[in-house]
């Protein structure tokens, strides 16, 4: 079929624990400092080492504060032509824990309140977007949000698209991955031999797409989505379902797997996921383009990663650069090309994966925008 | 901007209290598999075998999650008791989509929505976006708030806290015979209104081809 429009993703707006805007966020990523800190009161009897947003305000407030500041970087977009695509793992679950664990049961639960929906509800009431849709895939959630933006925009069907990757810190979150024993105690590894698990963390990435190119915008070029069919926590052994979602995104941009500069990769730092995304990065691309995983500095920020990764990965294709890999000493798979300093280098298209639970894969393209 | 589905089959499955007749012996072979299923999943592995189709793209929506698995989690934590592994890897909301795909070994597009009462009006939307793709899709909405311990959640006047509705739907090039009036269903969830309403017309149509507008 052929598709109306390019996708631009023209500007964005981000907060997480390694910064209060995009630009902090990726000088602390070129630094290569974690900003993973020692939380307690998230696991009874346990300092956790988490991702947490070095602000005094309220999640969201912070959400509705990168929306305002989108909305200020693009001044030609109108919220009430625009539809909003939310990606969140977990919501507002936030709320419904801080009020049980207040008042030690559900009487005063809304559903409104700690239901998935009440960012979109939170955002389209300020900002009087057009509509608003939300997709919950745990840690693609944001990622298969871009993927519908995609389709929204090359169809046609929507000139500009607001996507918004969101996930707050959450008690459940954290006792949860502690119990499958995938939560590190100690700042994450990616990639590493002695890597053990997951740093989670919080973050809002606001993203503005549109039809249109703009100063400094990249193009979304293709989009890929599988599933494993598996398990529901372990990937793929083989990676069957990775490589099948960076194939599709390969082929819906149209290019061919050589020509990817940098991947920024989901690299959670467990066991399972590092060693099996490796073998399918090594399979696919060989050596040839650079392979890191940001969460290292910013953690994990579950369903908001896809989005969050996605403006880091426009860093630096408008910047020419790409961040090094923090806390590697020892790759799982010494067949690739794992940079430990920031390199200065043509990023010309970077791929940029979110694998979840539930065995879901989304792997975007994103490539460089020239002047006309 | 608007596109039109045709409706291909529709399943639905609804009780009271707790659906109780929902083959999952026939269904999932695996005991293990089987024993870990959520109430969500079960109804839409049901609903995907009744329909025949566990090969087509998902669009799997609810609008509560995985409220029994969310609130042991709290609970325990509440209690200083130890979380379940097995409950938090099934409270996230895509749980059911998960299933679906193991069960029927679907390795294609399979999303999740989660829109509370614009549930099922949302899976319609990314349905009818996906159509332009994908030749046939299965949509699925189910919602099961059948717990004792969050009767708080049931305030909104729902009198079958356990229901869930499934369509099989391509894409069509035909005039649309139905648009949906936003028609409310007593004591339904209100997460599946739109589909309910494409169902009634599908039952009422006697077999005639039902193709619904859906403005996106």
């Amino acid at each position: 079929m052929k598709l109306a429009n390019k996708v631009y993703l023209n500007a964005f707006s981000c907060v997480c624990a390694a910064g209060l805007n995009i630009e902090e966020i990726f000088e602390t990523l070129l630094r290569g400092n974690s900003a993973i800190t020692n939380q307690s009161g998230y696991v009874d009897g346990a300092v956790m080492p988490l991702g947490k947003i070095p602000s005094e305000d309220d999640f969201f407030e912070l959400l509705e504060e990168n929306v305002a500041s989108l909305l200020t970087k693009t001044p030609w977009l109108v919220p009430s032509e625009t539809i909003v695509l939310v990606g969140s793992s977990v919501g507002g679950m936030c709320v419904a824990e801080k009020m049980f664990f207040t008042e030690s049961n559900f009487k005063n639960i809304t559903v409104e309140e700690l239901s998935i929906r009440a960012i979109a509800d939170k955002v389209v009431e300020k900002f009087g977007f057009k509509s608003a849709l939300s997709f919950s895939t745990a840690c693609t959630s944001s990622s298969i949000a871009i993927d519908f933006a995609y389709d929204l925009i090359t169809q046609g069907l929507y000139k500009t698209v607001v996507v918004i990757g969101a996930d707050e810190l959450s008690r459940s979150a954290v006792n949860g991955f502690d119990r499958l024993g995938i939560a590190s105690h100690s700042p994450t590894r990616p990639f590493d031999v002695q890597r053990n698990g997951i740093n989670v963390a919080e973050g809002i990435a606001v993203l503005a797409l549109s039809s249109s190119k703009t100063l400094q915008c990249v193009e979304i070029m293709g989009c890929g989505v599988s599933s494993d069919a598996y398990n529901i926590t372990h990937p793929h052994p083989q990676g069957e379902g990775a490589m099948a979602a960076m194939n599709q995104a390969l082929q819906a941009a149209g290019i061919d797997a050589s020509s990817i500069d940098y991947i920024n990769a989901h690299g959670t730092g467990t066991i399972a996921n590092d060693e099996i995304e490796s073998a399918s990065i090594e399979k696919l691309f060989g050596r040839h383009p650079f392979v890191v995983s940001t969460k290292a500095v910013t953690g994990h920020t579950l369903g908001a990663c896809g989005a969050l990764e996605a403006a880091i990965s426009a860093m630096s294709i408008i910047h020419n650069i790409i961040p090094g890999c923090t806390n590697l000493t020892t790759p799982v798979n010494g067949s690739l090309s794992h940079p430990l300093e920031p390199i200065q280098t043509d990023v010309n298209y970077v791929l940029s994966n979110a694998f979840g639970f539930g065995g879901g894969n989304v792997s975007l393209v994103l490539g460089k925008v020239y002047a006309d | 901007m608007q596109i039109n589905l045709e409706i291909l089959g529709f399943a639905t499955v609804e009780d009271p209290q707790k659906c109780t007749t929902l083959n999952e012996k026939t269904v999932v072979s695996d005991m293990m598999l089987r024993r870990r299923l959520t109430r969500n999943a079960r109804m839409a592995l049901y609903l995907t075998d009744q329909i025949g189709d566990f090969t087509s793209p998902i669009v799997i929506g609810n609008a509560y999650g995985e409220v029994a698995e969310t609130f042991d989690i709290l609970r325990c934590i509440a209690a200083n008791e130890t979380v379940s592994p097995t409950a938090f890897q099934n409270s996230v909301h895509n749980t059911p989509a998960s299933y679906l795909s193991i069960v029927g070994q679907n390795k294609g597009y399979i999303t999740t929505v989660s829109d509370l009462n614009e549930t099922s009006t949302s899976v319609l939307k990314v349905g009818a976006v996906k159509s332009l793709t994908f030749e046939t899709l299965l949509l699925i909405v189910s919602d099961s708030i059948d717990f004792e311990r969050v009767e708080e959640l049931n305030r909104c006047g729902i009198t079958l806290k356990e229901c869930a509705v499934a369509l099989q739907v391509r894409h069509s090039q035909k005039e649309a015979t139905m648009t949906l009036s936003g028609k409310a269903y007593d004591g339904y969830s209100p997460s599946i209104w739109a589909m309910l309403e494409i169902i009634e017309k599908m039952v009422e149509s006697n077999g005639s081809e039902v193709i619904v507008a859906i403005e996106i």
